[in-house]
């Protein structure tokens, strides 16, 4: 849980500071080095849940987001939920990414391998 | 197995998530500025302007009080003219940021630097014309310390201010779905606008409608076809006639193709014929003295025709400066001033004249392929080069041109090696930049005129105004060239010699114009604007411009000697058509007389009937009207199929008063159908095959007639068009009230009356108007296309000009300071 949050709070920093690619990646190489067991599901929540806050937020200072989403998602020949889903799914992708591959190389992953726990993060 | 699955995977996830991110592929924009929840697209859901607002402008001398009433509509209180341009720098980028780059791109030839190759031609078209050259010519020419530097400069200071302060997520959205970032705002960009402007209002055709024409049917027919002056005269100056003329006569029939012409067209090919739209492209303007109006004040109204757009071409605001400018009207994003409005003394509206100011000269060079010197009385001259170098998105160069420039202007060639140069009024405008700031100060019709004549010389415009003393005005400005007696405008000249260029311009003693005439009343519709028999020197007007239009407002006027706002309004929606009127009868006698000799068929005969039983007004509701807009475009096809070239496509087509005046023959060749090599068709032959032609086109496109399908409001719906033409951010299928030909000819094509006015001078100054958009640029702000509706119906917002802040309750403020801008 600590893990999870302090990667969701640092892409929400990350991301409005102007780095959002950058937080992602970062936040998701971080979980995958630090712990990687449970690597790629931490970075995916961490990724998904730091841009849902932001489009939170931005909806409850009134923002018109269903709006823009319909208009926005016309433009470019996509359903307005469409843009949404992408949105969200950006920062997953890449945190989740990241973190398997660090996940590979990290001093802390398990070195034994067992039927019950494959060598792979759950 | 799995294992090396997902770290594929991840690498892909990896690479290609952050590739597209950052720097998007094909025609998806980069992803993570879009997507991203605070600095990316999603910033533009936050639509309004905040109540209270405050920023700093560089260079501003004092604080500027900006309120914005309930419209969106900024009024902006300076203490002096530079600060108020300043501030309209300001808010208008504030509302309209893309609009203001993406037009002044368009201008400049840098369309490809947001949209590659795909831009290319459209660049490529105003670079040849010369119109980014001219723009930084008469930027540099301009004095460091002259007052329209200042002003341009001014203006500038107030865009730049707020896009410094701009954060990512405040960009607007066309921004990220182009993948750009906003350009800091050149004065030179209000060059390149106005010129845009004169290339889409004064770039004359004549010569090469001509050329194309003769090469088909010879000089004496292509002549007679496009005569140097309209055959229906209701000119604008009032000729004391009280009503239209008929300067109808035989039209010469279609001869042997031209030799001179042939040689002509590879060089200057005819421009796409678009026919009927282009028609619809007009303005109209009309003003009425005390003496004719129920209250006693004159009236002035104006709608400007021009292609509409999302956001509009034109931005409601308000300038006041105590004592120096209290002006109301419409500007264009990045003119500094109000080109169209009112002040406490004046109202002021404008009508394209479309004078013939653009002249082509063949001429001799000293390498076909790569010229650098041309012929000029006996001597060789150096030609001006200029490198055009179009760049991509990333810099890359995507084109690079060669431009050559005689003493006359930007020259074009054609495969075999001949060359053209062009003389242009539009290239050397000798417009001031203050001109309409200057104007605005005039508390008399004539002052006003005489301001925007010394300083307007592009595009040739009909100023009409009026003033609260109750003088009206109307007059033809522009710089009109004289051109050598032997010449005439539509003929493409020899350039080796200077006896056949223009020998300067009209002395504004002989502008067509007009002070409070005793017919109490002015009105132009893009007609000529002078009777040819009171004043026959070749002004050149676009013989495109049908006079239907002006034929129906001057008949609307003489009739009311009481006129009110109210009627003003409802004039400038009017349904009636004089292009009707006059051609509805040839076809339903046509098909009388082809039931007289036993020729009808019943198709003819409904059809005949269908048409009788119109009104001829151009109502949403109405169901014959499509019929008479088909049969029209079949009689237009089938009349001028003699001016179709190889590839099928008509060069050029006369004008409707043309086809009117051609109608009065009977049997005259122009009749006959080329494609039906057996039979000579004759005038009612082709009057009634159009009839039965279109309404069989319209039963297979819209089913039978009286099955809803024909309703004008559907068929003849206009659209009004995003700037990038994305759908979502457009308006289509708007029901209007008018057609092509009515003083509402808005067109399935996007043309349309562009902003509507309505002004009362007296001792106060009552005013209404609107235009089909809103304020904002932002597509999901509430001020994107609010007044679409009013103006869908031909209704009007009363304008409110408060002299001060005090009579004013704000929806919105804004308080500039001055000081350095940024974030």
């Amino acid at each position: 849980m600590t893990i999870l949050l302090a990667g969701t709070v640092t892409l929400v920093i990350g991301t409005w500071l102007g780095f959002p690619t950058l937080a992602a990646i970062t936040v998701g190489l971080a979980i995958g080095l630090a712990w990687p067991l449970r690597a790629v599901r931490a970075a995916a929540a961490a990724g998904l849940l730091a841009w849902t806050v932001l489009l939170l937020m931005a909806a409850l200072r009134g923002d018109a987001m269903a709006t823009l989403a319909g208009s926005l998602g016309a433009a470019m020949g996509v359903p307005g939920w469409a843009l949404f889903v992408a949105t969200l799914l950006y920062p997953t992708v890449l945190a989740a990414s990241a973190a398997w591959l660090a996940h590979l190389v990290s001093p802390r992953r398990p070195t034994f391998v067992n039927a019950a726990a494959p060598n792979q993060p759950t | 197995m799995r294992r090396t699955l997902l770290t594929i995977l991840a690498v892909a996830g990896l690479v290609g998530g952050s590739w597209i991110g950052v720097r998007g592929v094909g025609p998806v924009p980069p992803l993570a500025p879009l997507l991203d929840p605070v600095n990316g697209a999603w910033g533009a859901a936050r639509i309004d302007v905040p109540d209270m607002a405050e920023a700093r402008i560089e260079n501003l001398s004092a604080p500027v009080n900006v309120w914005y009433d309930r419209r969106g509509v900024p009024h902006i209180f300076a203490t002096n003219e530079a600060d108020a341009v300043r501030a309209l720098g300001y808010v208008v980028a504030r509302d309209r940021l893309f609009q203001l780059e993406a037009q002044s791109r368009a201008a400049a030839g840098r369309l490809t630097e947001w949209a590659g190759a795909l831009a290319l031609s459209s660049d490529q078209e105003m670079r040849r014309l010369g119109l980014p050259a001219s723009a930084e010519t008469n930027m540099a020419a301009l004095p460091s310390d002259s007052r329209s530097r200042a002003i341009l400069q001014a203006y500038a200071d107030g865009v730049n201010a707020w896009i410094d302060a701009l954060r990512p997520a405040q960009w607007p959205i066309e921004y990220r779905l182009l993948g750009a970032r906003p350009e800091r705002w050149s004065p030179v960009n209000t060059m390149h606008l106005f010129a845009r402007m004169g290339w889409t209002l004064a770039f004359s055709n004549s010569e090469r409608s001509y050329v194309a024409v003769a090469a088909l049917v010879g000089d004496t027919a292509a002549t007679a076809l496009f005569p140097p002056h309209t055959p229906i005269v209701e000119p604008i100056q009032p000729n004391g006639a009280g009503g239209p003329r008929y300067d109808f006569g035989p039209i010469a029939p279609p001869g042997p193709p031209d030799a001179e012409a042939k040689r002509l067209t590879a060089l200057i090919p005819p421009l796409p014929d678009d026919g009927e739209p282009r028609r619809s492209f007009a303005s109209n303007n009309w003003a009425v003295s005390p003496r004719r109006t129920a209250a006693g004040k004159a009236l002035l109204a104006g709608d400007p025709h021009l292609d509409m757009s999302l956001p509009s071409l034109w931005y409601e605001a308000h300038l006041v400066v105590p004592g120096i400018l209290d002006v109301y009207g419409v500007t264009i994003p990045g003119a500094p001033g109000i080109i169209i409005g009112f002040t406490r003394d004046v109202a002021w509206s404008f009508t394209n004249t479309g004078a013939d100011v653009l002249d082509l000269y063949e001429e001799t060079v000293d390498d076909a392929k790569d010229p650098r010197k041309y012929q000029l009385d006996g001597t060789w001259k150096d030609l001006a080069l200029r490198v055009e170098t179009y760049r991509g998105k990333k810099g890359e160069v995507v084109a690079v041109d060669t431009l050559r420039f005689t003493h006359r202007g930007p020259m074009s060639n054609d495969a075999g090696g001949r060359w053209v140069s062009m003389r242009w009024t539009v290239l050397a405008p000798e417009l001031s930049q203050t001109v309409f700031l200057d104007a605005a100060r005039a508390t008399t019709a004539r002052a006003f005129l005489d301001t925007m004549a010394n300083g307007f010389g592009v595009p040739a415009q009909n100023m009409i105004v009026a003033d609260r003393e109750g003088s009206i005005a109307i007059r033809s400005t522009a710089h009109f060239p004289i051109r050598p007696a032997s010449t005439r405008g539509f003929r493409i000249q020899d350039g080796s010699h200077s006896a056949t260029d223009w020998q300067g311009f009209w002395p504004l003693a002989r502008y067509p114009q007009s002070l409070n005439p005793a017919q109490g009343f002015l009105a132009s519709a893009n007609q000529e604007p002078i009777d040819p028999k009171a004043h026959p020197d070749y002004l050149g007007v676009d013989t495109d411009f049908d006079p239907w239009r002006a034929m129906r407002i001057n008949r609307l006027l003489r009739g009311d000697s009481a006129v009110t706002p109210e009627t003003m309004r409802r004039w400038q929606t009017d349904p009636g058509s004089e292009r009707a009127d006059a051609f509805l009868p040839w076809f339903t006698r046509a098909a009388t007389n082809a039931r007289a000799l036993g020729r009808s068929t019943p198709a003819l005969d409904s059809s005949a009937a269908w048409l009788s039983a119109w009104d001829r007004r151009y109502v949403p509701d109405d169901e014959h009207a499509v019929l008479f807009e088909a049969a029209m475009r079949q009689l237009t096809s089938r009349t001028w199929d003699e001016l179709l070239s190889e590839n099928g496509r008509r060069v050029a087509t006369p004008s409707s008063a043309m086809l009117l005046n051609l109608l009065r023959d009977s049997s005259s060749a122009w009749w006959d159908d080329h494609r039906t090599s057996d039979i000579v068709e004759d005038r009612d032959a082709v009057l009634t095959a159009s009839l039965v032609a279109a309404r069989d086109s319209l039963v297979r496109r819209y089913g039978p007639p009286a099955g809803g399908g024909w309703r004008w409001g559907v068929v003849g719906a206009t659209r009004i068009t995003h700037l990038l033409g994305l759908d979502a951010f457009s308006e289509r299928g708007i029901a209007v009230q008018g057609g092509p030909g009515t003083l509402n000819p808005s067109s399935t094509a996007g043309h349309g009356p562009s902003w509507r006015m309505v002004v009362e001078l007296g001792d106060s100054i009552r005013a209404w108007g609107t235009y089909p958009g809103g304020q904002s640029g932002n597509p999901i702000s509430g001020h994107y296309k609010d007044r679409i509706p009013l103006w869908r119906q031909g209704e009007l917002d009363t304008l409110f000009a408060p002299r001060d802040t005090i009579s004013l309750v704000p929806s919105a403020r804004l308080r500039l300071s001055p000081g350095r801008s940024g974030r």
